[in-house]
């Protein structure tokens, strides 16, 4: 098989050929060390390539199931991780200069995990400077979208959504504060988790917020990402707040499929700053579920409008506690973006950051009544991607002409603010040149990633959106198939 | 974090009242300066005197920066500010009852 078919298939398909094997560890790796180093110099997707330590590991990882010690289904497959998980021996820069040269003394315990199951760090990734940067002044540069090199992957796992659009790595982890995972998934036209608040340790992933923070898988396909949560999920005792609930089979509920599955879909707020395209396409995915079998009813969450003003009240309140050091010592190492973020926040007031927890409360019972009517909640994770920002306006919030607020994305905050799981999966692309991805949402209740495999690998698998190729080679858009559900 | 571009429709930020304040026929110019009366404005001299509760000193460089951002945060803060939570209504930090200060010798995430 040729390297540059081999990149193309998911991390399911590849496993499935090294289990059986047809296909090396060694051989998987260095097709996707040689596409990334190839094609790194105009996304900028990763920030560090770990070569060496990759192609040792795929050796290992091929002699052992050569000997017939075959670990799971991750075992001989690359993953890359957003830089801000620690990687023992291997720098680890959260995109900033203030830690350009930090190399760990320990390991992460997401990267501990997989590395335990046989899978194979090929390296670390671009992202937002200590997950809220421009992604443009930050450390190492912005990473770009491989639908279209000036436009935004979104961040904060900018270099994790663009890498897998580049099929520079099958498998990747990002970090979700108030979108970060689910950002990336609907610009790049990938999938990304952002499970329950407890659900992954995050031990060894520099805090941006410690109540508000995710890290979870980000992949080409469903099933890849309920076969990472499947090895990443569980107990820890290094994070105390790594919920003990015991950790379902994932694969069974690829298989579910959606005929009886209730979707309720929000009267208020989701649908109203999503632009016509996007809402025509979220709702002829909605539709398309429906014909499948599943029931389509109405809920409203009081006080979703809030979730993105008080989201931004506890993220920097936090943000700005933990970095307090960091600003005292070095504070001109920071993106510009991020040192005016955190500098704003030391003015804010005790009871500003106390009443934003108490909307999280109301959230939270939103979200619970919500979830007694249904089973998944359907929204737009977003608009399609925009411009990158150009660098003379990027290191502020407060840009020439605008007189937006900062944050404006309660779609993916509510996810942050009540800890209840979603998943992004594309589910269209803009007719409008340059072609870029569309996403839809999907909620659940809490510890039920369940549900949303379910949703998700359905339309999935009635759909052709994750099959289209960026045009990252060259040339247009490569698409496998027509326009449109199959 | 950032990345998602929906506009918060329902808050009430600076540009819906801009928005609304140019429908009446104000001009986009004035309408601003409506707006700058109509709520406190932050200064560079308060802030300056709201440092020393802090303990840091800022420049009046970074006062500058800092007067402008805040004020954009102040004005997306309005609606929770202006939300009446009944008092039965408590916090959530997220955190479990299980909650410790974690391992003593944990290793610092950041250095």
């Amino acid at each position: 098989m040729a390297d540059n078919e081999l990149v193309f298939k998911s991390g399911r398909e590849l496993a499935a050929l090294i289990k059986a094997r047809k296909l090396s560890p060694v051989e998987v790796t260095e097709a996707f060390l040689i596409r990334s180093e190839a094609l790194n110099p105009k996304v900028n997707a990763y920030i560090t390539i770990t070569r060496d330590h990759a192609i040792a590991a795929a050796r290992a990882a091929e002699k052992e199931i050569m000997g017939g010690n075959y670990r799971g289904p991750l075992h001989g497959l690359p993953y890359a991780p957003k830089d801000i998980l620690a990687t023992k021996g291997i720098r680890t820069t959260n995109g900033s200069k203030v830690t350009a040269d930090v190399v760990p003394t320990f390991e992460s315990t997401i990267t501990s995990r997989l590395n335990a199951a046989g899978a194979i760090l090929i390296g670390k990734l671009n992202l937002l400077e200590f997950a809220m940067g421009s992604g443009v002044k930050s450390g190492f540069g912005p990473a770009r979208n491989p639908w279209h090199l000036d436009y935004s992957p979104a961040g904060s796992s900018s270099g994790s959504g663009a890498a897998l659009a580049a099929y520079m790595t099958p498998l990747s982890i990002g970090t979700d504060t108030g979108g970060s995972i689910r950002g990336p998934a609907n610009n790049c036209g990938i999938v990304g988790l952002k499970q329950t608040y407890g659900r992954v340790s995050r031990y060894g992933v520099t805090t941006l917020s410690w109540t508000l923070d995710h890290a979870g898988p980000m992949t080409k396909t469903v099933a890849d990402a309920a076969m990472m949560l499947q090895v990443m999920a569980g107990p820890d005792p290094m994070d105390p707040t790594a919920a003990a609930d015991a950790v379902p089979d994932y694969g069974t509920a690829l298989t579910a499929g959606v005929k009886g599955l209730r979707i309720g879909v929000p009267t208020n707020y989701f649908f109203e700053g999503a632009n016509p395209e996007t809402e025509q396409a979220v709702r002829a995915a909605i539709a398309r579920l429906r014909e499948m079998g599943a029931t389509v009813l109405e809920v409203d969450v009081p006080y979703a409008e809030l979730a993105g003003s008080a989201g931004w009240i506890v993220a920097m309140a936090e943000a700005a506690t933990f970095h307090e050091q960091r600003m005292k010592a070095t504070p001109h190492l920071f993106d510009p973006i991020v040192r005016e973020r955190l500098e704003a926040a030391r003015f804010y007031t005790a009871t500003d950051y106390i009443k934003a927890l108490r909307v999280r409360s109301l959230l939270m019972d939103s979200m619970q009544r919500v979830f007694e009517k249904c089973d998944v909640m359907a929204v737009p994770s977003g608009n399609p991607a925009t411009k990158l920002d150009p660098p003379e306006i990027a290191g502020t919030d407060v840009k020439p002409g605008s007189v937006a607020s900062p944050y404006r994305s309660g779609n993916t905050f509510i996810g942050n603010m009540t800890g209840y799981p979603a998943i992004v999966v594309p589910c269209g692309f803009t007719t409008t040149s340059p072609t870029l991805p569309l996403g839809i949402e999907f909620y659940a209740k809490s510890f039920d990633e369940s549900s949303l495999f379910r949703v998700a690998q359905a339309y999935e698998a009635a759909t052709d959106w994750h099959t289209r190729r960026a045009p990252v080679d060259g040339g247009g858009p490569t698409a496998t198939a027509p326009r449109g559900a199959r | 974090m950032d990345g998602l571009e929906f506009p918060e429709p329902k808050a009430l930020t600076r540009r819906r009242l801009l928005q609304a304040l140019t429908a009446a026929g104000v001009a986009a110019p004035l309408a601003l300066d409506v707006m700058a009366q109509a709520r406190a404005q932050v200064s560079s001299d308060a802030l300056r005197q709201a440092s020393a509760l802090l303990g840091q000193e800022f420049s009046a460089e970074r006062l500058a920066i800092i007067e402008k951002a805040l004020q954009r945060n102040l004005d997306q803060f309005q609606p929770v500010r202006e939300l009446v939570i009944d008092d039965l209504v408590e916090p959530a930090p997220m955190f479990s009852a299980r909650t410790h200060a974690g391992p003593a010798s944990a290793p610092a995430k950041a250095k």
